[in-house]
């Protein structure tokens, strides 16, 4: 019965809760630090965790990336546009496929075999593909993005579809509505916990499929950043790079929760 | 001119209703007939699994009768509208809707739009079930009975030439319930709606009813018609009444009758 704004801010930030998140990590990066410093099987090749943030942070980098270079930002802001553009694409794509497959059963028998059949090739088998079919690298990128994302969307909006209340369906003929007002009114509002469900799903592989893109065939972006300072043997700057996918990645899933919660509050009143 | 009078109400002539199932043909209504008079309220008792609901369903129009035929103020039904509303045993108040939208919803729809004066009616109707407070809550926020006087509300504000209630207090405990029961009737003397109500509780089968439906178990078909004669607007203190009393005793009979010489007939 708690006021709908209240919902997840307060129970996030109860203050037992961030300790114990603070105390885990704290303890994920000492135990790191110590296997490290020790020299523990083969860690003594790894940078520790203070030779990381030394590096992040330093004015002038020994290896050319840290918090103060451009071309840090420039990695950065080259993937997450390829990753916006591609999620973009898999929700005006994939949710009213989604809609159609669940709400027809014609569309559903037409469309799912072949969906079902594409769905398991995995993003990095259409690197070869993507790259002799579309000219453009960015556009290449953007689907291996894309294709993931889309097939979470899809089939999250379809299950969402048709796992709708029948009463609700019901109910709404009989107040009078016609078919588009109940796509409107309830198939699209009752679904929407799902959709939600699928777009965060969605992130989630949008940026797992680009890294993976951009390590096989990119030329610039954080994945492209990675393996480029493998291939210098730039430890730090590996480290940098996946500390800044992980909180990029964390960053735009919260993104797409929060607007999930907000479009959907009554879940939560 | 008295043909025009008995031309209104429901009327439900000869019904057949088949289900083809896995295991062959099965006969869940066979030759059911009864009217429901214009402004009045029928209730429907019988044990349960007798086809009620199917009775229900076909009134409304979800379903389509094998043999016989439904007429609704002379009207034939084919198919679900509005001038039919039902209210459903199990909540199907729209979780992502406001209480008030959720009023306004049938109206809206068939209109397009939501005008000050719908929402001002929508309102009344909620302030009379008591609701006025909670018109912008979730239905999630609400007490099972207060989701269920929602959707009375959300019925009544379509102005149904019929409404059809299918065990709307079931799975209210017994206090609520009897609330309910008389909160419902004030709805129901106060703007007299041809009503099919269905229940298979005796009390509140008779508490409710001007006329009642004894049904056969299944195959469904009206047993016997008994008229209430208790005075209206009704309270609760008439369920200690003699004529209440004898009323309850009937009906108690025509229920434990044994079936065979009533279905042998036809």
């Amino acid at each position: 019965m708690a006021e709908p704004d209240s919902h997840s801010l307060r129970r996030r930030l109860r203050s037992s809760q961030v300790l114990l998140g603070a105390a885990g990590a704290l303890a994920f990066v000492a135990a790191w630090y110590l296997l490290v410093r020790f020299e523990v099987w083969r860690f003594a090749k790894l940078p520790d965790p203070l030779s990381v943030v030394r590096e992040w942070t330093a004015r002038r980098p020994q290896y050319g990336v840290s918090l103060y270079t451009a071309a840090y930002y420039q990695d950065i802001w080259t993937s997450t546009v390829r990753v916006f553009c591609a999620f973009a694409l898999a929700t005006l794509l994939g949710v009213p496929t989604g809609i159609a497959l669940g709400w027809s059963r014609s569309v559903r028998e037409f469309l799912f075999p072949l969906l079902e059949l594409i769905r398991p090739i995995p993003p990095l088998a259409w690197v070869p593909l993507a790259v002799l079919m579309l000219a453009n690298q960015e556009a290449a990128m953007i689907f291996l993005t894309w294709i993931a994302a889309f097939f979470a969307t899809v089939l999250n909006t379809m299950l969402g579809v048709t796992s709708i209340d029948p009463a609700y369906v019901r109910a709404a003929y009989c107040l009078g509505s016609r078919p588009q007002d109940v796509l409107r009114h309830v198939v699209v509002p009752a679904a929407l916990p799902y959709v939600f469900t699928g777009l965060q799903i969605a992130m989630g592989v949008a940026w797992f499929s680009l890294v993976a893109g951009e390590m096989i065939a990119g030329q610039a972006g954080l994945g492209y950043m990675i393996l480029s300072a493998y291939m210098d043997l730039q430890t730090t700057t590996i480290v940098i790079g996946m500390v800044t996918l992980g909180l990029v990645g964390f960053l735009s899933s919260a993104l797409v929760r929060w607007l999930g919660e907000r479009l959907t509050a009554w879940q939560f009143s | 001119m008295d043909e025009a009078v008995l031309a209104q109400g429901l009327q439900v002539r000869s019904i057949v209703k088949r289900f083809t199932g896995g295991g062959g043909e099965v006969t869940v209504v066979d030759g059911c007939s009864f009217s429901v008079p214009h402004g009045t309220l029928s209730v429907m008792l019988g044990p349960s699994g007798c086809g009620k609901t199917t009775l229900v369903n076909l009134i409304a129009g979800y379903e389509v009768p094998s043999a016989g035929e439904i007429l609704l103020d002379g009207n034939r039904v084919r198919g679900p509208g509005p001038e039919r509303i039902v209210v459903f045993q199990e909540s199907a108040l729209f979780p992502w809707m406001t209480v008030l939208d959720n009023v306004t919803f049938g109206p809206q729809s068939r209109r397009g739009r939501a005008d000050a004066a719908l929402r001002e009616r929508a309102r009344g109707l909620l302030a009379g079930v008591g609701l006025d407070e909670f018109a912008h809550r979730y239905p999630s926020q609400l007490s099972g009975g207060m989701q269920r006087r929602a959707e009375l509300a959300r019925a009544i504000v379509n102005e149904p030439s019929l409404m059809l209630l299918d065990e709307p207090f079931r799975g209210l405990d017994a206090m609520t319930r009897e609330l309910m029961q008389e909160q419902y009737l004030q709805l129901f003397e106060a703007n007299s709606r041809t009503t099919l109500f269905v229940t298979s509780e005796l009390r509140e089968a008779i508490f409710l009813a001007d006329r009642l439906l004894i049904m056969t178990p299944r195959p469904a078909r009206v047993r016997r018609t008994i008229d209430v004669d208790l005075p209206r607007p009704r309270e609760l203190g008439m369920l200690a009444s003699a004529r209440f009393r004898e009323i309850y005793e009937e009906t108690l009979l025509t229920l434990e009758e044994p079936t065979w010489p009533t279905a042998a007939v036809s």
